[in-house]
């Protein structure tokens, strides 16, 4: 069976306001935040999370290569491994990494992926006041603090 | 019955009324009967495993309704 | 009267046991009659205990006597062979059985092996016939194999002894253990569900009843509010209609309002073409920020100077592995396969290779475009999204302004009203909210509005409340099946023994006409009519006549196996038992002691003139064995000797045996 992304279960109902034709988009912005803050949930934390798709819908299917890279490269910044070991590199990837799945990912590799989604949400939820109404208000808000985020974690 | 000892017949109507009395059917009193029966010529007839099915046959042949439980209940 | 059942015993052999040595047959002649009784005589110290739990065991196929006392206890004394045997023949309904025990006291075990004429020969284990599993058990044996307290026991007012046999003979006992299996059942259904007493079952219900009358209220409030809310924006939609219809009326108005409406309409679809754009891009992380794009630009060159993905394949080296030579010509040999094998550990498989290149193409080309402009290009889309909503708010404002220039009364009060209506729309809608919600942060079920929260808090009580009614089902049911087994043995136990009454009032009628004593009733003992009067001796014989009764009305015909019958009867007595035992069973086999000869003996010689005499004891003392070589028949073995001659057994006197 295949191994299927997992979003907050709350926040489902947070972006509820906003619309999205398909839960990805909860899933993609909570994940930008958390590899923006470097920041991961801690396992005990992931049961609340429930699973959604095993593959990227579109518009992010076309787009799947960006996200795995800023993932992966998140990651291994995360782990202390330098770019230049070639040999925990390589471990790295094939640890993350199969041709086997629908989302190049491999069961570590989604729940690794995972992991920064809920801690992005926690982000989420703190720094907004209240859940997001209306997309144009959400959107300004969240690049501002993907810029705020990225400002000081580099 | 006279390969089922003599004072089967006599166990058999005690059964068969004292179920009448407790309002349980006839086929509760038929299936302990079976479990009697099988009892008079086989040691094994209270082995763990004969004794696990025919428990179990006896309780699925019992069915209390709502009222019935409402009623327990209610002593 | 009941088809008859037959056991007799034949005869039986010991061998190597702490009993002597011997082999003892009760035959009558050359065919299969048996002496109608047989005296066996013992003095004390031949092993009479010992042979008493032989035959026990060999009649009843239960080894728990054996095996408490330890197997090794059985082993003559001073033999140096492990094993020993006890061989029992019987008669079964006119075939040969035979029960073997084999004791093997190195491994300090015991086996049966039984062999039937009508079966398949001789069989490990035992095997009786299925007819004789009835009586051949160990429930049942000990009311054909007993020492002669068991008679007066039946007597006795708290030794319930009389129960017992008629449980076992009539299967009332079967009914009992039917009642306790079945108890036993009942408690362990009703520990599985969690939950027995009475107060956890109505807690549980009132649990579940508290949670659906919660859920349905908060859907009745929630259809209440949806239809206010329903009811609000018709409402809403009919004063707009009707204020617009106004607008209408007012030219001057009107045309203002309506260029402006336009160009509200105009900014409206230029906002979804702006959020389209936005969204489009937002969604691709190297739009998002440019800090972003250089990261996954890193990654991919990261990957190129660690010449990841290897240009050659891992695969490559497993094939050339199976070469004769490798690429630089050298030949493929043992080192040479090692060092590859080395290698292709470290590199990684095709398909891998594969995905990393496709990774690697998400990189841009510096020259198609800079990745700073994508969130360039972003921020200016959310710029203009910014501008349009003021824009949007402005106008719309604007609009809001014209009409309330509209100074007619009516218009304003449904201006007003309008006004109230979307603040109630907006309550309503808030209110909705919280039970169309996913969490509810009540504490507790009745304070709770999410109808998501209350219907999986339901289905949870649900599930707790029906195991614990199911645990109220087996109580119920526990409770019908006891009371449905108690009346029913009750009953059936009145009936049977006042049947055993008649029969056994009739049978002493038969036996000892001249005896007046009968049963009154029979409860946990026998209850005797006018027993002012009447004698030890008389009493023992209403047992006996109790007893066999009970065996022949169910068409059993066994051996009686007694251990001093008249024993414990005063000497003057004892002649009742004498008159009465060959009336009681086909076969009566008494094991005896010298002093029991004085009263019962004499007799019962009176009475019976097929008795078998029969002396067994140690050959340890010579001037006996000398006197027993003169008797009529002898047999002797390596440590004793077995004399069937009724004037040695008159006279022998052994008062102690010397082991």
């Amino acid at each position: 069976m295949a191994d299927r992304f997992h979003a907050p279960v709350e926040s489902r109902d947070w972006f509820k306001k906003l619309g999205f034709s398909i839960r990805m988009y909860d899933y993609y912005f909570c994940l930008m935040i958390g590899l923006a803050k470097k920041r991961k949930a801690p396992d005990d934390e992931m049961v609340n999370s429930e699973e959604f798709v095993e593959y990227f819908p579109e518009p992010f299917g076309s787009g799947k290569s960006k996200i795995i890279s800023l993932f992966l490269e998140t990651e291994l910044s995360l782990l202390g491994i330098d770019l230049s070991n070639r040999k925990t590199v390589q471990k790295l990837l094939m640890e993350y990494i199969t041709p086997n799945s629908l989302t190049w990912l491999t069961k570590k590799g989604i729940s690794e992926m995972d992991k920064y989604c809920a801690g992005g949400f926690e982000i989420l939820r703190d720094e907004f006041d209240d859940r997001p109404a209306s997309k144009y208000a959400f959107f300004l808000n969240f690049e501002r603090l993907i810029s705020e985020a990225l400002a000081t974690t580099v | 019955m006279s390969n089922q000892g003599k004072y089967y017949d006599t166990i058999e109507k005690s059964i068969k009324r004292a179920a009448k009395q407790c309002d349980i059917s006839e086929d509760t009193a038929d299936i302990i009967l079976a479990w009697l029966e099988f009892a008079y010529n086989n040691p094994s007839a209270f082995d763990p495993s004969v004794v696990l099915t025919r428990t179990s046959l006896i309780d699925d042949s019992i069915n209390i309704s709502e009222v019935e439980l409402d009623l327990e209940n209610a002593d | 009267m009941q088809t008859r059942t037959s056991l007799n015993i034949l005869g039986w052999k010991s061998n190597n046991l702490r009993c002597p040595d011997h082999s003892v047959s009760f035959r009558k002649g050359e065919d299969n009659d048996s002496h109608r009784i047989t005296l066996l005589q013992m003095p004390n110290g031949t092993g009479k205990t010992t042979l008493w739990k032989l035959l026990r065991t060999a009649l009843s196929g239960d080894k728990t006597e054996l095996q408490e006392d330890g197997i090794i206890e059985f082993k003559r004394k001073g033999s140096k062979d492990d094993l020993g045997s006890f061989d029992v023949s019987l008669l079964f309904n006119g075939a040969m059985l035979s029960i073997e025990i084999d004791f093997d006291f190195d491994s300090g075990t015991v086996d049966f092996w039984t062999t039937y004429s009508k079966g398949k020969g001789r069989v490990q284990g035992f095997h009786p016939p299925i007819e004789a599993m009835r009586f051949l058990n160990n429930n049942f044996a000990r009311f054909f194999i007993f020492d002669g307290e068991l008679a007066s026991n039946f007597l006795r007012k708290d030794s319930g002894k009389t129960r017992e046999v008629i449980d076992v003979i009539s299967q009332l006992g079967d009914l009992n253990n039917i009642n306790k299996f079945l108890s036993k059942y009942y408690e362990a259904c009703i520990d599985n569900c969690g939950v027995s007493t009475l107060q956890g079952f109505n807690r549980r219900k009132s649990a579940y009843q508290e949670a659906k009358d919660t859920l349905n209220r908060r859907k009745k409030e929630l259809e209440k509010l949806e239809s206010d809310e329903k009811f609000t924006e018709d409402s809403l939609e009919e004063l707009t209609t009707r204020a617009d219809d106004y607008i209408q009326t007012q030219k001057g108005i009107r045309e203002g309002i309506e260029g402006l409406e336009k160009e509200l309409r105009n900014l409206d679809a230029e906002y979804k073409d702006l959020e389209n754009r936005a969204l489009n891009l937002i969604t691709q992380p190297d739009a998002l920020s440019k800090h972003f794009a250089e990261g996954i630009t890193k990654f991919s060159d990261s990957l190129d100077k660690l010449k990841l993905p290897e240009n050659v394949a891992r695969e490559f080296f497993v094939e050339l592995r199976d070469e004769d030579n490798c690429i630089c010509g050298r030949p493929m040999d043992k080192e040479a396969q090692r060092e590859i094998k080395e290698q292709e550990t470290k590199l990684l498989g095709s398909e891998i290779i594969t995905v990393l290149n496709q990774l690697k193409s998400s990189k841009l080309p510096p020259e198609i475009q800079k990745f700073e402009d994508k969130n360039q290009e972003l921020k200016a889309v959310l710029g203009k999204i910014k501008e349009n909503d003021v824009a949007r708010r402005n106008c719309a404002t604007e609009i809001e302004m014209k009409k309330n220039t509209i100074d007619d009364e009516n218009y304003v009060a449904l201006i007003e009203k309008k006004r109230n209506l979307e603040i109630k729309s907006e309550e309503i809608s808030i209110a909705i909210e919280k039970y169309r919600a996913i969490n509810d942060p009540a504490k507790n079920i009745k304070s709770t509005f999410s109808i998501q929260v209350l219907e999986k808090e339901l289905k949870k009580r649900e599930k707790e409340y029906l195991k614990s009614k199911e645990a109220q089902a087996f109580q119920v049911k526990s409770q019908l099946t006891k009371k449905l087994l108690k009346n029913a043995y009750q009953e059936a136990q009145r009936t049977i023994c006042s049947q055993i009454t008649k029969d056994t009032n009739a049978r002493i009628e038969q036996v000892m006409p001249y005896n007046s004593i009968r049963i009154a009733g029979i409860e946990s003992y026998l209850h005797l009519e006018g027993q002012k009067g009447s004698s030890e001796g008389e009493k023992l014989s209403i047992a006996y006549a109790f007893l066999t009764s009970l065996f022949h009305e169910c068409g059993y015909y066994l051996p009686f196996i007694v251990d001093s019958p008249a024993n414990p009867i005063d000497l003057e007595k004892r002649g009742k038992i004498a008159e009465l035992v060959p009336k009681l069973a086909d076969q009566f086999i008494a094991f005896t002691i010298s002093s029991e000869r004085s009263g019962f003996l004499d007799a019962l010689e009176k009475n019976e003139s097929d008795i078998q005499y029969l002396t067994l004891f140690r050959n340890n003392i010579p001037s006996i064995v000398e006197k027993a070589k003169h008797a009529k028949a002898y047999k002797e073995t390596g440590n004793g000797m077995l004399v069937e001659d009724k004037s040695f057994f008159w006279d022998f006197q052994i008062q102690k045996e010397e082991d």
